[in-house]
């Protein structure tokens, strides 16, 4: 932009153009690069949440599969409040008979410290949990989840106190896996928007840049050039400026997520799994500019080959 | 060969600016075109560099019916075809050469034999000095040389030119009829729209004259007078 207006200074071309319309010399192009960055920037975001749920999803699902919870309540119908050594002892003799299961693979029995480190991000750290009863809990690995192997150790469990509860964790994983799926439908959605907004944006924008070029266009249309050629011209504009614009925006949106993780290192979030992106996730995002980029340039090619029937 | 055939033009529901116009013009042939203000010369000059289709009537253009032709066919037949605008009708942004360059460009032609071409070109219209300069510094005169040497670059078929000496001085107006002249003896059918009688009666071509939208073609006198001592 600056060598043009120097050129028109001096009255003199230091070099051979690049377009043969003034296209990329007049009024709009940064706007126009403007909106393409922000629409990429919040590209990038959407799409890096969307794969950062997904990596939790996954990691949730994996690390809960094959994997269920007994639970020995810390109180009983028969004899009210247990004390911790009936507790203990329920949870041993559980632990054994779990052990002695075919289909469990392997058996881990919380101590008292694990599970008061568990309740207390809810009860808070500053509370004397020394007597307050807390649940005996045992992680089991099952070698597969099967509904007969749970029904049995069920069946088993119940000798020692009707009151033993089996958590496997379906439920909630299931509902927590559709909101992590309604989330990304959302953010596709968002996505979806984001890119008809950059096109109507790149048509408009090569709309305005064909009726303030309409004599040049004339001139190309007389001299015999094909509408692919002219079109061609506005469709390397659309890709450079789009590129330009995406390139900034997208950077813009890797600072934001360099901020975002260093924050959320800092942040104790002991619920959810760490904000983490896979180096193909990385690619794709790195992708987005290129293909903001093209995207504009079919869209301007578009507009201007279906503008141009208009013509002579 | 270009022929018209009863040939109408109406802009929008207007009334015709031409109207049953009727001519052909050989190939290899030189005329002038002529006609009051509003007679209709931009209108056919129109009709023939291809910038409008008649409204009726039949044109037909070495030997392709041009209502016929698709998009890609039309700008195939226009780059068969020169034009030198009266108003120039340059690229501001691009320098001479660049400008004289499109015509080549548009054709595919490579930037080795563009360069040569266009450069050697610019030189012999006298604007050797100024092939970097953006047309906006340039006077009418240089304008009006870089448009005429846009027109003629790709050695067309037809030449049409609209008042092409307009504003030159004597001498190069002189060198540049004679470039046309020189390009019409190459086979180019030219056609060149004037007020000026002075150079009609020194040239002496044929005459398109327009009157009311009608066309008329008169034979220059020398002409009339060879035929006249031919028949005798």
């Amino acid at each position: 932009m600056k060598l043009y207006k120097k050129e028109a200074f001096i009255g003199r071309a230091k070099q051979r153009r690049f377009f043969d319309l003034g296209i990329h010399n007049s009024s709009g192009s940064g706007f126009l690069a403007l909106l393409i960055g922000l629409m990429t920037f919040l590209a990038v975001l959407a799409l890096a949440t969307s794969f950062a749920l997904s990596a939790m999803a996954e990691r949730w699902s994996h690390s809960l599969s094959n994997q269920i919870t007994i639970e020995i309540p810390a109180t009983s119908s028969s004899k009210g409040i247990l004390s911790t050594e009936d507790i203990d002892n329920i949870t041993t003799k559980a632990g054994k008979i779990l052990s002695r299961n075919n289909g469990v693979e392997s058996v881990e029995i919380k101590t008292r410290k694990e599970v008061e480190k568990l309740v207390e991000p809810w009860l808070g750290e500053d509370l004397d949990l020394r007597n307050i009863p807390l649940p005996g809990l045992i992680t089991v690995t099952l070698k597969e989840t099967d509904e007969h192997v749970i029904t049995g150790i069920r069946n088993s469990l119940k000798p020692l106190s009707g009151s033993i509860r089996i958590d496997t964790h379906e439920s909630w994983l299931s509902d927590l896996l559709s909101f992590t799926s309604a989330l990304q439908l959302a953010i596709f959605l968002i996505g979806s928007v984001i890119g008809v907004t950059t096109i109507i944006a790149v048509a408009g924008g090569v709309r305005s840049k064909l009726s303030i070029h309409y004599e040049e266009v004339e001139i190309l249309h007389l001299m015999g050039a094909f509408d692919t050629y002219i079109a061609k011209q506005f469709q390397v504009y659309a890709f450079l400026i789009a590129l330009k614009g995406s390139v900034i925006g997208a950077f813009s949106a890797a600072v934001v997520l360099f901020l975002t993780a260093l924050l959320s290192n800092d942040i104790a979030v002991t619920l959810l799994p760490d904000f983490e992106l896979s180096t193909t996730h990385i690619v794709f995002l790195c992708l987005i500019p290129l293909m903001a980029a093209i995207l504009a340039a079919i869209a301007a090619r578009k507009t201007v080959m279906k503008d141009l029937l208009n013509m002579v | 060969m270009i022929l018209f055939e009863h040939v109408g033009l109406r802009y929008g529901i207007g009334p015709e600016v031409l109207s049953d116009i009727h001519f052909t013009l050989e190939p290899g042939s030189f005329h002038f075109l002529t006609g009051e203000s509003g007679a209709g010369k931009t209108s056919l000059m129109r009709l023939l560099y291809l910038g409008k289709r008649p409204t009726r009537g039949l044109i037909s253009m070495f030997g392709e019916n041009i209502n016929s032709l698709n998009r890609n066919q039309m700008a195939l037949m226009r780059q068969k075809i020169g034009v030198v605008f009266q108003d120039f009708r340059l690229i501001d942004h691009l320098s001479a050469f660049d400008n004289v360059a499109l015509p080549l460009r548009i054709k595919g032609i490579n930037e080795k034999d563009i360069r040569v071409n266009v450069e050697e070109l610019l030189e012999w219209v006298g604007l050797g000095d100024h092939i970097r300069a953006l047309p906006s510094t340039m006077s009418g005169g240089q304008q009006q040389r870089i448009a005429i040497a846009r027109a003629v670059i790709t050695k067309p078929k037809l030449l049409l030119a609209d008042e092409p000496t307009g504003n030159l001085d004597e001498n190069i107006g002189l060198r540049l009829m004679n470039l046309f002249e020189q390009l019409n003896k190459m086979g180019t059918t030219i056609v060149i729209a004037t007020h000026d009688m002075h150079m009609i009666e020194q040239f002496n071509h044929p005459r398109l004259a327009l009157d009311g939208g009608k066309l008329e073609i008169k034979e220059p006198s020398s002409w009339i007078k060879r035929k006249i001592e031919n028949v005798f």
